[in-house]
């Protein structure tokens, strides 16, 4: 693998520092359509190289893949504003695939795994929109009180928010399981450094909930997403419950 | 019939689905009656399950998915549905009132019919992965509980703690279930532990006993979800949560870790000193929270922090092998402490309006701390708290087995007994009474209550709950230490508990002279109590450094 496939596959799945590219990008686009197709793309564009040229991960990019995680996983504990933090999360997840090589992940199923972390987060993006919409602002602590004021968009926010930190049983949850098996023989500390990672976006995604959710509602009385929309947000997250049962008989 | 079991599972979740659901349609109580009947039937189903697996039906199991999904019936798994089916109702029917003026009053039922689900799957959960779904999805379930009022900043962050101490202890579990899963190539319990009685020698990663590392990691997990020491500080400050959800939690959740080193029982007997651990993070938790409970002033936290004592003592049970008396604990400690927080309300109300403590003479020597110079039968209620483990001894050796002075864990249980018939005596000696023979009656209906609960009822569970007279002797095999070194611990907490006695008399016949040496020492030790021992402090400063530290890194690398 040459080293201008090395620079690609890093930028794609994002290898620190290679992964402030794609969070320059993320926040520079602020169109919630245009981030989810971002959101999507981006590290098939890391996959496809991969597939392309095919490489063996070694002890030092599996190190260095584990560090990206989980700097990024570690920044994302104070990060308040949403698009920022969604970014974050995908930038820290995404490096987690290459944990999932080193364990030998079989590479039929790596798109499914990156669609496991991306598409929770894609939905995140669009409930984010309603509430920019509705505020103006998607920062945690200046929007407070959403449960109080906007308890249908609360409900979905919350339930996607948990998709993506990987509880379960949404795809990413088993994912996460999938991966710390997979590595646990061969690479313990990686695989424990792995759940630590878990563990920091549980940190991180509570934090920003509770900025989010708590407190009085906002003074200026401002709508909260209809039912048809609720359904449809419903039905998306039902889909990823599915999708998640499925990816378990597969990667489990 | 015992597919019975599945339906205790699925029905809370259809019933969460389905108040939620209808929330939208007016009529707060109508939402409600459909939680309760719900509640009813689960405790119907429950009780049936419980009596077939009392009546001998062999243990089965229900596989949903492919090697996970599944679903076991057996003892422990009837057992705890019962009592998880118990406290779920009992806590339905009372925040159908309590709750009513509460907004989103439909949200609550839903939340709660979803935890109570949760715990249904975790108790009868047959494989890793539907254990550690259950086990996670309890955590998150809670945290939105625990902060149901939404407009409270400081309920939501005692939730977040228990958030976060609750993932803490997901971890280990995590952990433990993959390397049983690499280990053995399955995730089912059954195989699992089936396979580990055949080779329980396996090794796992680094060349470590494979039953040592799992034991200690589910030990772990147990004690974040039992609060053990050092992981407690999110059970006495989560008070800011509905009445009805703490009763929920002190009842039922926190019970957990009990219920999960029994799950892992088959595990735990070929491990060599996971169990003596065990036994001295119970001691500390049990010591710590007992202290720390008596010196609180507000009474919902004294309870968490009795909770806290009340669940060291359950995994020192699970220390000393007698696993069953564990679940016999925590089924006894979530009926008394269920009914403490759902009377704490009416109790708060009444002592607004009386005080309710009495000006006796039990009240001028615990409070007053005045001596009580006439009190006569000392010496009878002294004899008597010495008879008490001789007694225990031979009723055990009649009624349970003939080599019982011989078991270490019966010896350890023994002392339980002694000290909980104690302190029994104790209090009765003190209630005011001019009817000598009334009293020891009272004292001698108490110890029998005492024996009949340490020996009796514990073999009762034993037998349910290990049929296999091998097993439970493997258990208290496990937990068993060198015999130099158990004679020299029984015979130094004998010592210590006459020495306590000794002190209690010398402190009645002569109140307070005497103590104002150890003033300052006992002013400091106040002091330290009084801020918990500054372990919550520590835990603060320290997130607030990690945040502090994020933050930073955040600004040098411009929040990209």
């Amino acid at each position: 693998m040459t080293a201008m496939s090395w620079i690609i596959a890093g930028l794609f799945l994002p290898l620190f520092p290679l992964g402030m590219v794609f969070n320059v990008l993320f926040q520079r686009v602020r169109n919630a359509w245009l981030r989810s197709i971002l959101l999507l793309v981006w590290p098939f564009v890391g996959l496809g190289v991969l597939q392309l040229m095919p490489v063996n991960v070694s002890a030092e990019i599996t190190a260095w893949a584990l560090f990206s995680a989980a700097l990024y996983g570690f920044r994302a504990v104070v990060v308040r504003d949403i698009g920022v933090w969604i970014g974050f999360l995908a930038t820290s997840s995404w490096s987690l695939i290459w944990i999932a090589l080193a364990g030998g992940i079989n590479p039929d199923q790596m798109a499914m795994q990156v669609l496991a972390f991306s598409l929770p987060l894609v939905l995140l993006v669009l409930v984010t929109a309603e509430l920019q919409q509705r505020y103006e602002s998607a920062y945690a602590g200046i929007v407070s009180g959403i449960a109080q004021g906007q308890p249908r968009l609360s409900a979905i926010f919350v339930i996607s928010l948990l998709a993506a930190i990987g509880s379960p049983v949404f795809p990413s949850f088993f994912v996460m399981l999938s991966s710390i098996t997979n590595i646990i023989i061969v690479l313990p500390a990686a695989a424990f450094g792995v759940a630590v990672v878990w563990l920091l976006w549980s940190w991180s995604g509570m934090q920003l909930l509770q900025e989010l959710l708590v407190g009085p509602a906002s003074a200026i009385k401002h709508s909260d997403i209809t039912p048809s929309v609720t359904t449809t947000y419903t039905l998306s997250l039902v889909a990823l419950l599915v999708g998640g049962l499925y990816l378990s008989g597969t990667i489990l | 019939m015992q597919q019975l079991i599945l339906l205790v599972i699925v029905l809370p979740f259809a019933s969460a689905v389905l108040t939620q659901l209808f929330s939208a349609r007016p009529g707060k109580r109508r939402t409600a009656s459909l939680s309760v009947t719900v509640a009813w039937l689960v405790f119907a189903c429950a009780a049936v399950t419980l009596w077939l697996a009392l009546s001998g039906s062999a243990v089965s199991e229900y596989e949903l998915m492919n090697d996970w999904g599944i679903i076991r019936f057996d003892p422990l798994s009837t057992l705890m549905c019962m009592v998880i089916a118990s406290i779920s109702l009992i806590v339905h029917l009372y925040s159908v009132r309590y709750m009513v003026e509460e907004p989103d009053y439909a949200r609550f039922f839903a939340l709660l019919d979803a935890m109570t689900g949760t715990l249904l799957l975790m108790v009868a959960a047959g494989d890793l992965i539907t254990l550690l779904i259950a086990w996670h999805l309890v955590g998150i379930l809670l945290y939105f509980l625990l902060g149901y009022d939404t407009r409270s900043r400081p309920a939501s962050r005692y939730a977040f703690w228990t958030w976060i101490t609750y993932r803490l202890g997901d971890l280990p579990l995590l952990l433990a279930a993959v390397l049983l899963y690499q280990a053995f190539g399955s995730w089912s319990l059954t195989v699992i532990f089936d396979r580990i009685a055949a080779a329980p020698e396996t090794q796992t990663v680094l060349g470590l006993p494979l039953v040592e590392v799992v034991g200690a990691l589910v030990a772990l997990a147990a004690f974040a979800r039992s609060a053990q020491l050092m992981l407690h500080t999110w059970l006495p400050y989560t008070m800011g949560g509905p009445t009805p959800v703490s009763a929920l939690m002190h009842a039922g959740i926190v019970n957990a870790g009990g219920f999960l080193i029994n799950r892992f029982a088959p595990l735990f007997i070929h491990t060599s000193d996971i169990l003596h651990w065990v036994f001295l993070v119970g001691l500390a938790t049990a010591v710590f929270g007992s202290v720390l409970m008596l010196s609180q002033n507000d009474i919902k936290k004294s309870l968490g922090y009795s909770t806290m004592g009340q669940m060291g003592f359950m995994i020192m049970e699970c220390g000393v092998g007698a696993f069953s008396l564990a679940i016999y604990h925590l089924i006894a400690h979530g009926l008394f402490k269920g009914t403490l927080f759902l009377g704490a309300g009416g109790v708060i109300g009444e002592a607004r309006k009386d005080d309710g403590v009495p000006k006796d003479p039990l009240y001028d020597f615990v409070v007053e701390k005045n001596p009580a110079r006439n009190r006569k039968p000392w010496l009878l209620m002294a004899a008597m708290t010495l008879m008490v483990p001789a007694v225990i001894l031979v009723f055990a050796h009649w009624l349970v087995s003939e080599n019982f002075y011989q078991k270490q864990g019966a010896v350890v249980l023994l002392f339980f007994g002694w000290v909980t018939g104690a302190q029994l005596i104790f209090s009765t000696y003190h209630m005011h009474t001019g009817n000598i023979s009334r009293l020891v009656s009272q004292v001698i209906l108490s110890f029998a209550v005492v024996v009949l609960g340490y020996t009796v009822i514990s073999h009762a569970f034993d037998v349910f709950l290990y049929p296999n007279a091998d097993f439970r002797e493997s258990l208290y095999a496990a937990a068993g230490i060198n015999e130099f070194w158990f004679d020299t611990l029984v015979v130094l907490v004998t010592a210590i508990i006459i020495a306590g006695w000794l002190r209690t008399y010398y402190s009645e016949r002569n109140g307070r002279t005497g103590k104002r040496a150890l003033r300052p020492l006992w002013l400091g030790f106040y002091a330290l109590i009084s801020r918990e021992f500054y372990i919550s402090d520590l835990y603060v400063l320290l997130a607030r450094r990690f945040e502090v530290f994020a933050v930073r890194l955040n600004v040098w690398l411009r929040w990209i």
